[in-house]
């Protein structure tokens, strides 16, 4: 299948712990969503004196497709996603379900950080994010040093004052 | 308010100005407006407003503490002009004193309410680029007209010749005498907007849907408000008797939509009153309004987009609405986008253009769309009218079941989905791009049209998405942004040809004009 950026596409790509970052990130969500679903099944069969099949059921689906999600998608996220820091614009591919491929000029950065949730840290891993005056957008999951690199690189490559707004 | 000019210049101290003494007044309404609903609806819902001592003492507590808080406000509201910032202090218990470079001034407004009018005053709205963000916009209350024209130019006239040369002897502004300045400032007028223009833009402005609801609102209060005597001059036997046919309630129909729409002709008339659009060299005044006035100043290199919308009852005839999109503008009410003029022949909008931001100037009422390819059709279709079909043989079958049949109004529904289809249609047929020289114009369409204009350099990041369905039908959405609010203007050209899409992705790299030449004209693959 197309990959939607074709031959010219970006080719760096992320940390190879993404994928356990994601798996965790997402097992944390699916037991979440599972707990909401369980919750609110649990207060509807007893409003309605409904079977505990009712409560079965949905939870374990929710919880079914979570795991399914959090083991199954990650190594292919990961396979899908690059980006490119050039010295004119900074290119994003990613998404498996709705690809997404994006492209921000260097002289319309405003300002760029890096940050680290706590899963992160524990991989020492952090994520890029770099503003324009007309949203966000991150490069997640890049080992330490690459972070503070690939900012530093945005940081000075964006240094032309945007004298447009 | 004397000229302040000579003390600004002097760097040294700040002179702290405070707001017209008509802010007291202003501030007390302003406090007062939370309550107004509320106190009216006691005051209707009871006979009278004697009925009840404690309400009575409730209303004179809020309008005492209002009163007082205005009073409060006007004395700790102050603000200042240095040479190269805004200053300005408020707040009761959170002192605030808010500082704005000239530099970062995005756009200045003033707004008259009648009773500013009535002293001579205008309320100056300032914004930044930090739209969205707190503390983006500041307002200076109650100045007098003539300094706050003056006021205007300055702020504005500042950020100008700082950028214009940037050497830092020269940042100190100098202003004018009052009376120069503000011809200065009025700029020479560009279009303007007739009555008869006013009365056809209020009867195809198609606010009816608010209009009905106030209408609505109006007639509940109708009940408590219009003397039991007529009440009961109305045949009510009569009218409930006869069991009523369909042309009696098309009559009732008929009548309650056309006084929502003289509602809302009445409603536009007093927006857009007086509607002109001015310019001077390096900047757009846009004014309007017959009880409340505005007034707003863009400065024309800020503008990030032009937005022409042609709403589905003025598309017939072939009428626009002009917006644009800058860095300052927030107005939620407005859509994150400001206004530049509110109706004119589309045939028209180039020339406009063409005289007030050349940048661009593109031919809107034909222009050379690359269109979509027909494998596109059906995305634009069949999502919208499934949903719709699903929905609406769930209601046929509910309605069936609650009337044991399917009266006449019982098929109504059905239109859904037929419009669904229809405008489906209408937005693939509509929908296009068009790169030329730099600038990129977008077509496409909900119910009404719209098409942008956004210069390539402007553009702040660009990317296209496919799901899985437009990937099967090589098809992708093109998306740019524009700074525009706090949030940025986002727009997009939805299922288009993803080769094509993928090349105009990387044509609309702001420096590489070249590259953007080479795909101009594309030969789709159909």
């Amino acid at each position: 299948m197309d990959d939607g950026a074709g031959a010219l596409g970006p080719r760096e790509q992320l940390d190879p712990n993404a994928k356990r970052i994601w798996m965790i990130g997402d097992l944390i969500g699916a037991t979440t969503l599972g707990s909401v679903v369980l919750g609110a099944t649990l207060v509807l069969r007893w409003a309605l004196e409904g079977h505990w099949t009712w409560v079965a059921i949905p939870t374990g689906v929710v919880v079914a497709a979570g795991l399914a999600w959090a083991i199954v998608t990650p190594p292919i996220r990961y396979r899908q996603w690059r980006y490119e820091i050039r010295d004119d614009e900074v290119e994003l591919l990613h998404g498996i379900v709705v690809r997404t491929h994006q492209i921000v000029p260097m002289a319309r950065i405003q300002h760029v950080d890096t940050t680290r949730g706590p899963i992160q840290r524990r991989y020492g891993l952090a994520s890029v994010v770099f503003y324009t005056a007309a949203g966000a957008m991150t490069i997640p999951e890049l080992a330490d040093a690459r972070a503070a690199d690939v900012r530093d690189r945005i940081a000075a490559l964006a240094k032309v004052h945007d004298d447009l707004l | 308010m004397t000229s302040s000019d000579e003390t600004v210049a002097s760097v040294e101290e700040i002179v702290w100005h405070r707001a017209h003494p008509v802010y007291m007044l202003t501030a007390l309404l302003r406090n007062l407006r939370g309550f107004l609903l509320p106190l009216v609806l006691v005051f209707l819902g009871r006979g009278g407003p004697g009925e009840s001592p404690v309400v009575l003492g409730i209303t004179a507590l809020i309008l005492l503490l209002s009163g007082i808080g205005g009073v409060v406000q006007w004395v700790v509201y102050r603000y200042a002009l240095t040479p190269e910032r805004l200053l300005v202090r408020s707040g009761i218990i959170f002192r605030q004193e808010r500082a704005i470079p000239y530099a970062r001034i995005q756009t200045v407004d003033l707004e008259e309410a009648p009773l500013d009018r009535l002293f001579g005053v205008a309320r100056m709205k300032i914004e930044t680029a930090a739209g969205g963000s707190a503390g983006s916009d500041v307002e200076l209350n109650a100045v007098k007209r003539a300094a706050a024209l003056a006021l205007r130019e300055r702020l504005l006239g500042a950020r100008q010749r700082s950028v214009d040369s940037a050497a830092p002897g020269d940042a100190v502004p100098t202003t004018k005498p009052a009376g120069s300045s503000m011809r200065a400032a009025d700029g020479e007028l560009v279009r303007a907007l007739s009555f008869r223009e006013l009365l056809v833009a209020g009867a195809t402005s198609g606010t009816i849907g608010p209009a009905l609801a106030i209408l609505g609102i109006g007639l509940r209060f109708a009940e408590e408000i219009v003397p039991d005597v007529w009440w009961s001059r109305v045949p009510w036997e009569e009218i409930s008797g006869a069991s009523p046919g369909p042309g009696v309630i098309a009559g009732l129909v008929g009548g309650v939509a056309l006084v929502a729409w003289l509602l809302a002709i009445g409603a536009t008339v007093l927006m857009w009153y007086g509607f002109e659009l001015r310019h001077d060299a390096s900047h757009l005044i846009v004014q309007y309004g017959l009880l409340d006035r505005r007034r707003t100043t863009i400065p024309i290199r800020r503008i990030q987009a032009i937005r022409i919308e042609e709403p589905l009852l003025r598309l017939p005839f072939r009428l626009a609405t002009v917006r644009y999109d800058s860095a300052g503008r927030m107005g939620a009410e407005e859509g994150g986008s400001g206004l530049l003029f509110p109706m004119m022949p589309r045939r028209a909008v180039t020339a406009l253009l063409r005289e007030i931001a050349p940048e661009f100037a593109r031919d809107v009422d034909r222009p050379p769309l690359v269109t979509l390819p027909m494998r596109s059709l059906s995305r634009y279709i069949v999502g919208k009218t499934v949903t719709a079909l699903v929905v609406t043989v769930g209601v046929l079958v509910a309605i069936r079941f609650w009337q044991g049949g399917l009266p006449w109004w019982g098929y109504l529904p059905l239109a859904w989905p037929a419009l669904e289809v229809l405008f489906g249609w209408l937005g693939w047929r509509d929908a296009g791009w068009w790169l030329h020289e730099g600038v990129l114009m977008l077509r496409g369409r909900g119910v009404e049209r719209s098409t942008v204009i956004a210069p390539v350099r402007r553009i702040q990041h660009r990317e296209t998405t496919a799901n899985p369905l437009q990937r099967r039908g090589r098809l992708a959405t093109l998306h740019i942004a524009v700074a525009s609010g706090g949030l940025g203007g986002h727009y997009a050209l939805r299922h288009m040809d993803a080769e094509a899409g993928r090349d105009l992705l990387r044509a609309l790299k702001p420096s590489a004009r070249s590259a953007a030449r080479g795909i101009q004209s594309p030969s789709l693959p159909e």
